[in-house]
């Protein structure tokens, strides 16, 4: 079992040079603000969820449109059996950002983990990527939305 | 006038033109402020944008965590064994250092600094070293474990890193700080430049409302020397008119003033031509009076004319015969025609749509006779056709007439003159033909107020036709005909006889003198009682016609000293204004076998003429004319139209005008004897210019006349009263002679 993981690490690591992601490594954590409901989004996880597959501009990136995928924040907190008014997406670097509760049932919000079908590592700002269809609905191509649209995101905490 | 329109008016133009001049600048200034205010928005959105913040904020952070890195690499270079999480970690500080210096490649960042050569090569160097540890850091994740070399070796390169990206935020943070003083100063200067047309703007925004204000204050200066003008141009029009009013007010008095004295000038003429004169002196009477004939035509037309201007052409419709009217009007021409060997030619339908139309006759034979004579005059040895015909148009009944005639003609330009007052053809025909050149004139205006159309054909040499078409009303058939186709009747059934008049009043005797013409009989006139008895005892008559009220001798005493100085007299009949049971016992007493009321009417007279002229049944008539009582009379302020219509009918309007006239000139005289005999308080005298004066006023349908005298009869008369009276007549003298 082990050598078929590091078979496996050998070859994602053969296809991407900016590291490799293990099924069971937690991407990001999702819970209460007290901590309770905690859930490990792991990408075995994932592979099991419903994936959400739109075209959006990536903020702070390269400007194309470009096609993202990844589980609706709404389903993970849905599985995590968590209710709130906003969730507080925290980033690897610190950053911090409130997101109302609306956005994530008035959109298709997703915690978009593959870009143009690769995984994202944090080299490229994963593992996590906060994403609004933002090409769907050009209302949502604003300076509001570009900043909830959190990079790095390690954890959801819903409030 | 004066009125300085020329100054106002160009000022008023000239402020049109700036105002339309600082309008269109008004235009540019707007469009160029529009622009710098897009331009102003524009750079403040520039300096807003939080590409620059953003640019800064992330080398900041790519600095932040180049010193994590370096913070935890040194924390693990001092730990003599270093676990596998923090070796972790450390990776994962890699990790998020080399996202950050991958977003400042990916994004648009480095184009901010593309500009920037400096910043640019810091930001290059920066990214080198970092994507340079990637080897390393790659093989950490892949499991191998770091030696301390490997750490050390690390360790001293991030050290340098650390110091480039300080480096690097410092150059950025200049660069940024260096544009964004460059924005702040050319935004200054946009809003100076902006303040600037702003200010330009509400100037000529100023200088637009002041030059408005002027403008419109010359519009209305303007407005109130228009009113001004209109005025005075009023007051001018008023006062030609007056003018011109006066001088047709004078015509009409001096014609009036030659016609009197022409009038006596005719008839002494006409008297001379009766007398026995010898050959010579016999042609220069008919000169005189062929010329009088000519100048009471001209002056006639003149009157006309002067009547027309003046308003107080009046019509009077009646019913009327036109094929009669036709006739008789060319009768008329007859003579004159006949004197040029002229052949007259009546062309009237045999039988007419409508015999009898509602029209003024007196008009319509004016016209006729008008241009009758004009043919008449114009035409030598050739003819003259009156054509009359009648058609329907527009459901209109038309009357058309035609004169035509075989003479002279007019050319174009001569017909374009025709109908403008005093214009002849040509100064060769008034030479040539006489005339005032009114004719024409008057006609036209006729014709006009009768709503129909005058016009002429003509060609020179070859004769011309006048025509004449005015609309028309179907008039009830009336069986009392007009005078015209009487006259015969009367004449043929009425025996001639001769006729003394007692009458001392000039009016009534003129009036009874004329009457008894249009009825043919033979007339002498006694001035008074004496008079009358004394042409009585001379000469037998047929009847007698006695005035009652007279001066010298009154009707009674007169009626009782013929008959008892003359055998075998004729009838003698009372006229008079009294018409008492007692006046009339008194008449009978004396032996008079009627009685007639005045005004004596035409018809009344020829009653009286066709009872007394058959002798025998004398008795009968004493009662039928004793019941008969005066016609009753329509009034209006006082005087009779029914008598004027009738003494219009019976002698013509000319001879009524006279005979108005004559009243008028008694009546003055009465007056001054009045006013006199009051003064001497002799009664009888009174009485009997009161009477005079009523029997004169009835005779020509000033009724309220004669009632005003009639009651001052009853009580003495006072001045005041005789102020009324003359007060009476003189309103109508200025109504009845124009």
């Amino acid at each position: 079992m082990k050598r078929a993981f590091a078979l496996l690490a050998v070859a994602v690591f053969a296809i991407h040079s900016a590291g490799a992601v293990l099924a069971d490594d937690v991407l990001f954590r999702i819970h209460g603000k007290d901590g309770s409901h905690a859930l490990d989004v792991t990408a075995s996880m994932l592979g099991e969820m419903d994936n959400h597959r739109f075209k959006a501009v990536l903020p702070g990136g390269t400007g194309t449109v470009q096609e993202v995928s990844g589980p609706l924040v709404r389903d993970l907190l849905k599985a995590a059996g968590l209710e709130g008014s906003k969730v507080v997406a925290k980033a690897l670097d610190g950053y911090e950002m409130d997101i109302p509760m609306s956005d994530m049932t008035d959109f298709d919000v997703i915690a978009a983990t593959r870009v143009d079908g690769k995984p994202l590592s944090v080299r490229d700002r994963g593992p996590a990527w906060i994403v609004y269809p933002n090409v769907d609905r050009a209302d949502l191509k604003d300076a509001l939305y570009e900043a909830r649209s959190v990079w790095q995101v390690k954890e959801l905490i819903v409030e | 006038m004066t009125m300085g329109f020329s100054p106002d008016g160009s000022f008023l133009r000239d402020a049109g033109k700036k105002t339309v001049i600082l309008q269109g600048f008004a235009v540019v200034l707007t469009c160029i402020l529009v622009l710098l205010f897009t331009d102003l928005a524009r750079r403040y959105r520039l300096l807003e944008d939080g590409i620059r913040e953003n640019a800064l904020w992330s080398v900041f952070q790519l600095d932040r965590e180049a010193r994590t890195l370096s913070f935890q690499l040194k924390d693990i270079v001092r730990d003599v064994e270093p676990g596998p999480k923090k070796i972790k970690d450390l990776s994962l500080r890699y990790d998020i250092l080399y996202s950050r210096i991958n977003m400042l490649k990916d994004s648009r960042f480095d184009e901010t600094f593309e500009h920037d050569p400096a910043v640019r090569e810091a930001l290059l160097e920066v990214r080198d070293k970092i994507i340079g540890y990637a080897s390393l850091f790659d093989r950490i994740q892949s499991g191998y474990k770091p030696t301390d070399a490997d750490l050390l070796g690390l360790n001293d390169q991030v050290e340098t890193l650390v110091r480039d990206t300080g480096d690097f935020l410092i150059s950025a943070n200049n660069h940024f700080s260096t544009a964004r003083a460059d924005n702040r100063d050319m935004i200054i200067r946009l809003e100076g430049t902006t303040a600037l047309f702003l200010s330009l703007l509400l100037a000529s925004v100023v200088f637009l409302v002041v030059n408005l204000r002027r403008q419109l204050k010359v519009v209305r200066e303007a407005g109130r020397n228009f009113e001004l003008m209109a005025e005075e141009l009023s007051d001018a029009y008023k006062a030609a008119d007056a003018g011109n009013r006066a001088k047709s007010q004078f015509m009409a008095t001096m014609s009036h003033e030659i016609r009197t004295p022409l009038n006596a000038i005719l008839g002494t003429a006409e008297l001379l031509e009766l007398s026995d004169l010898p050959a010579d002196a016999a042609s220069l009477v008919r000169t005189i009076h062929s010329s009088g004939e000519a100048l009471l035509e001209i002056i006639n037309e003149i009157l006309d004319y002067s009547k027309i201007e003046n308003g107080k052409l009046e019509l009077e419709l009646r019913s009327v015969n036109l094929k009669a009217l036709s006739k008789s009007t060319l009768e008329i021409v007859r003579g004159r025609a006949e004197e040029h060997g002229n052949r007259i030619v009546l062309d009237v339908p045999e039988e007419l749509m409508v015999p009898y139309v509602r029209t003024d006759p007196t008009r319509l034979r004016q016209v006729l006779l008008n241009l009758l004579s004009n043919a008449v005059k114009f035409t030598r040895n050739g003819t003259v056709t009156l054509r009359l015909r009648e058609f329907v148009r527009d459901d209109v009944l038309i009357v058309r007439f035609e004169v035509q005639d075989t003479g002279i003609g007019i050319d174009e330009a001569g017909i374009a003159k025709l109908f403008q007052p005093f214009t002849q053809v040509d100064a060769s025909i008034s030479r040539k033909y006489g005339g005032t050149g009114l004719g024409l004139t008057i006609c036209k205006q006729i014709i006009d107020k009768l709503e129909g159309e005058l016009g002429v054909r003509s060609e020179l040499g070859a004769g011309s036709t006048f025509w004449l078409e005015i609309p028309t009303k179907i008039a009830e058939v009336i069986s009392d005909q007009p005078p015209a186709a009487r006259s015969p009747n009367e004449l043929a059934n009425l025996p001639s006889g001769h006729v003394l008049l007692v009458e001392d009043n000039a009016v009534n005797q003129q009036v009874a003198t004329r009457f008894l013409e249009r009825l043919g009989q033979k007339i002498t006139i006694a001035n008074n009682g004496v008079e009358a008895v004394e042409i009585a005892r001379r000469e037998r008559f047929d009847i007698i016609l006695m005035d009652m009220q007279m001066p010298e001798m009154d009707g009674i005493q007169a009626t009782r000293r013929i008959r008892a100085e003359v055998p075998d007299v004729a009838p003698i009949i009372a006229m008079t204004a009294n018409a008492s049971d007692d006046d009339r016992r008194r008449c009978i007493e004396a032996g008079m076998v009627g009685f007639e009321s005045k005004p004596i009417t035409l018809k009344r007279l020829r009653h009286v003429l066709e009872t007394h002229l058959k002798p025998g049944d004398l008795p009968a008539a004493v009662e039928e004319i004793a019941a008969a009582t005066p016609a009753p009379v329509e009034e209006a302020d006082g005087f009779s139209e029914a008598r004027r219509n009738e003494l219009i009918e019976a002698l013509g309007e000319d001879v009524f005008n006279e005979l108005v006239e004559t009243f008028f000139e008694d009546a003055g005289q009465i007056m001054e004897s009045l006013q006199h005999a009051l003064g001497g308080e002799d009664a009888i005298l009174i009485d009997r210019l009161l009477h005079t004066l009523k029997g004169a006023a009835i005779n020509v349908g000033l009724n309220d006349v004669a009632d005003l005298a009639h009651s001052m009869r009853d009580s003495k008369p006072t001045i005041a009263g005789v102020e009324i009276l003359n007060d009476r007549i003189n309103a109508h003298r200025r109504l009845l002679v124009a």
